[in-house]
């Protein structure tokens, strides 16, 4: 009897739930870039748009490292991409002007149009893109970020000459008047600027000696709120949508001269509170950190893991269980990742992933190239050109 | 392409509607001035063709769009002018760039008229190249002409630029270029518009015939 007693407590034991498995989520990617007018050029910094249909724009770099934005959208008609005109001229268009011209740093408006900062020659300027590139009127060339308000009907722009950088708000998305000042700091330089659904600004300040995270009001009249985070560099924020809590990249000590070149993710209390690391070893390209990639419910992280003997895998945290799960996604050598989520035709929100990774499906051409596509199933996605 | 009608020999203002006709007026011409006479930008016939065109393409590749217009105004109607291919191509080019896309289109179909008229298949070829361009650059409103009143234009994306509030105070007054069928035709800049009370993303390229709506 105790031995069969014995038996049944082993079989209870093997069958008694233990710590759950995440099922691994499946992305159906596709390359986007391995057509004629990307040949020989890199893709980076993929950014998807609000609104109903997948929609995203991404940045092109060619050999001369000049870049353009180049913008991919898919809906009942399939797939369809085109880069932003360097000029709005169909003549001057004709003739190859705007060749010069380097455009990044693009921030969307609302689901079918974006600011973004056009170089040439000393100065950058902010234009918005609807069609047809528009330069803001009577705006500064000392533009180095900026992101749009469009709720509240305004815009938030980083100025300065790279040592000296502050955060200026403009009403009305007018420029031609002096925009309130958000900072005040000298020798410090903000970037990463993100508004947050309740119209709140966040971005990183980072100064020689340290980084923190800065929270403006909506109506940026309060005092800038100053959230450190103790021992880390700051990289790159987020808000986590439904949340108090701000996402960022970070590094793994707070002097920027320091060595340890660990990248983790971490949750940092809106407020106040100490900062929780959330991920580990968290790969980060070179040039400037992307931002942290949030699920629109706020509930799913997505990062590049720093696993070169797995190819650099996508990897999707969920915040409610803690739990992390390789994304199935077909691609190696991943180097960043950007979410967002649209609705199917059923109703259900489902999740879009646009990875930038190394090299084309066959492996042949090493470069990087930009894949997207909805985790799990998508009417028409499979069959779309 | 479009298929309007040929209308070879008038002023190139005819195929713009709305607008009164060219008139003329004393000045200098400018073939043999060492500094050009600056045109009042009133249309004046009896300035140099050929003289004011190098004047304004100098002024055009210089960057200087709104001295170039002026050259190019002043022989706006002109006989000689509407006979002059380099005329009629900067011409195109100074509108376009300026915004000014149904005067472009217009000296479009002059010079597509000119190439026909010459049998110079080079410069039909070329015209017919830009024309297809700029069709797919740009919008076009058509409505038919016994419409009452001009289609309601209003802009809705959060940077309007000089060229786009122009373009709009064209339509509102009604000025815009002649198509087959009797059909006018208003070209914009692609954008975010409300049109007659509907919100529009009009896309580079795109045709909407607001009767249809």
């Amino acid at each position: 009897m105790t031995r069969l007693l014995a038996t049944i407590g082993a079989v209870g034991l093997l069958l008694a739930p233990g710590p759950t498995r995440a099922e691994q989520p499946v992305a159906d990617l596709r390359p986007v870039t391995d057509v004629a007018e990307m040949e020989g050029q890199q893709a980076q910094v993929p950014l998807w748009a609000p609104g109903a249909s997948p929609r995203l724009v991404h940045e092109v770099t060619d050999r001369s490292r000049k870049t353009s934005l180049r913008v991919v959208s898919f809906d009942a008609d399939g797939l369809h991409s085109y880069v932003v005109p360097g000029t709005r001229s169909s003549r001057l268009g004709s003739l190859g002007a705007g060749a010069a011209r380097s455009d990044r740093a693009a921030a969307w408006w609302d689901g079918s149009s974006f600011f973004f900062i056009r170089s040439a020659g000393e100065g950058s300027s902010p234009y918005y893109f609807d069609g047809l590139a528009r330069a803001v009127p009577d705006a500064p060339d000392s533009v180095v970020e900026l992101t749009p308000d469009a709720e509240n009907n305004r815009l938030y722009v980083a100025l300065g000459d790279g040592e000296d950088v502050d955060v200026r708000m403009y009403e009305g998305v007018d420029l031609s008047v002096p925009g309130a000042r958000l900072t005040s700091g000298e020798g410090t330089v903000e970037h990463s600027l993100s508004v947050d659904p309740r119209g709140r600004l966040l971005f990183v300040v980072t100064s020689r000696e340290e980084t923190w995270i800065a929270r403006a009001e909506a109506r940026g009249s309060a005092p800038l709120r100053q959230l450190r985070v103790p021992d880390r560099e700051v990289l790159s924020v987020a808000p986590i949508p439904g949340t108090e809590v701000v996402l960022a990249v970070a590094r793994g000590c707070a002097d920027p001269r320091c060595e340890d070149s660990e990248h983790v993710l971490l949750e940092q209390p809106m407020d106040s509170g100490a900062a929780k690391v959330v991920a580990t070893g968290v790969y980060i390209p070179p040039g400037l950190a992307p931002r942290p990639a949030v699920s629109a419910d706020g509930r799913f992280v997505y990062y590049v893991a720093n696993d070169p003997t797995a190819g650099n895998p996508v990897v999707r945290l969920d915040r409610e269980t803690g739990q992390t799960v390789a994304v199935t996604t077909g691609t190696r050598g991943n180097q960043e990742v950007a979410v967002a989520a649209y609705p199917r035709a059923d109703g259900e929100l489902v999740d879009w992933l646009a990875v930038i990774a190394v090299g084309d499906a066959d492996g042949d051409d090493v470069r990087n190239h930009l894949y997207v596509g909805p985790l799990g199933s998508w009417p028409g996605w499979k069959e779309a050109r | 392409m479009w298929a309007e009608r040929s209308l070879l020999g008038t002023l190139a203002l005819s195929l713009l509607l709305g607008v009164g006709c060219a008139t003329t007026r004393g000045g200098t011409t400018t073939a043999a001035a060492a500094e050009p006479t600056p045109p009042s930008g009133a249309p004046d016939c009896t300035r140099s063709v050929a003289g004011d065109t190098e004047t304004a393409r100098a002024r055009f590749e210089a960057g200087r769009l709104d001295e170039a217009l002026l050259y190019i105004r002043g022989l706006d109607g002109c006989p000689g002018a509407l006979r002059s291919a380099p005329y009629l191509q900067l011409a195109m080019d100074v509108y376009e760039d300026k915004g000014w896309l149904n005067e472009a289109w217009a000296v479009a179909r002059l010079l597509d008229d000119l190439g026909t008229f010459d049998s110079d298949e080079e410069l039909a070829a070329r015209t017919e190249d830009r024309r297809q361009r700029f069709s797919e650059t740009y919008v076009l409103l058509t409505t038919r002409s016994d419409r009452r009143s001009p289609p309601a234009v209003q802009y809705t994306g959060p940077v309007q630029d000089d060229a786009t509030t122009a373009q709009l105070q064209a339509i509102s007054e009604g000025r815009g270029v002649s198509l087959s069928g009797g059909r006018l035709g208003y070209w914009l800049y692609p954008g975010r518009y409300e049109i007659d009370g509907a919100a529009q993303a009009l896309r580079p390229g795109q045709r909407l015939d607001l009767d249809d709506e």
